[in-house]
């Protein structure tokens, strides 16, 4: 019998609050790396509430044989635009003003957490993050774009080397070239000194 | 979504029309992911996982 709404050989993925034990499960979840602290904040205090009001998509990943609790992503509905633009438009002798909105619809990666208790148990167990990536996050995006144009899925990723790395050579997200991310993070100044890093795939 | 003390989250919306042009023509010039690649990539992790376990299975029933 097939468990939760998706499932591969290893793990099977549900909706947040679709276990009676999640609840619990959730309060055990550990991030060891640097960024681990919103990560585990975020779904301990924030994601059922989300959840509830709509604002966000939790995916909890548990292991097919053992229940346990193996990571959880989130996901939500983004774009990127332009400002609004005016375009004179020539019609025969005449011409008239457009007003223009230029946008790529995605979803954003919006927190993606692998559950440091659950590797701790299964040290020569490495890549976790692919297989949730290519069996469950894809594939529920993929679905949505079948419906709702959906051109692009992306992150914003904590400005480490590493991580960085990892999301562009493991995962197959791109960045944006060193200028644009420069005028990107000058937006933010002086509220940020430090600026997440945009990523995305083209889907 | 998780809070990252002190790292800001660029805003990618109601982007000045120069940086926003140059961002939007970079995002669809880009290829799509490679989902073959990242779909073996995936499989052979797996196997490793179920290989794995399989010899954990195997120790914990030749112990008891």
């Amino acid at each position: 019998m097939r468990k939760g709404i998706l499932q591969g050989d290893f793990f099977y993925c549900d909706h947040l609050g679709a276990s009676c034990h999640d609840e619990h499960d959730v309060l055990n979840f550990s991030v060891d790396r640097p960024e681990g602290f919103g990560l585990v904040s975020y779904v301990q205090r924030y994601a059922f509430s989300d959840e509830a009001f709509g604002v966000m998509r939790t995916y909890v990943v548990r292991d097919l044989q053992t229940s346990e609790l193996v990571g959880y992503f989130s996901l939500k509905a983004g774009l990127v635009s332009l400002n609004e633009r005016e375009v004179e438009v020539q019609e025969g002798e005449s011409k008239r003003t457009e007003i223009l909105f230029d946008t790529v619809p995605g979803v954003e990666l919006a927190n993606f957490a692998i559950n440091s208790s659950y590797i701790k148990n299964r040290p020569s167990v490495k890549g976790i993050g692919v297989v949730i990536f290519q069996q469950f996050v894809l594939p529920i995006v993929r679905q949505v774009a079948e419906n709702v144009a959906v051109k692009i899925l992306y992150i914003f990723a904590l400005p480490y080397d590493g991580l960085i790395k990892r999301y562009k050579d493991v995962y197959g997200f791109e960045r944006l070239g060193e200028y644009d991310e420069h005028e990107l993070h000058k937006r933010l100044k002086p509220a940020y000194d430090q600026s997440c890093a945009f990523m995305y795939v083209v889907l | 979504m998780a809070e990252f003390e002190g790292f800001g989250k660029p805003v990618m919306t109601n982007l000045p029309r120069e940086l926003g042009n140059s961002i939007i023509r970079r995002i669809l010039s880009t290829p799509r992911l490679d989902y073959a690649k990242l779909k073996e990539e995936a499989e052979k992790i797996e196997k490793q996982m179920l290989e794995l376990r399989r010899q954990e299975d195997a120790q914990r029933n030749s112990a008891g």
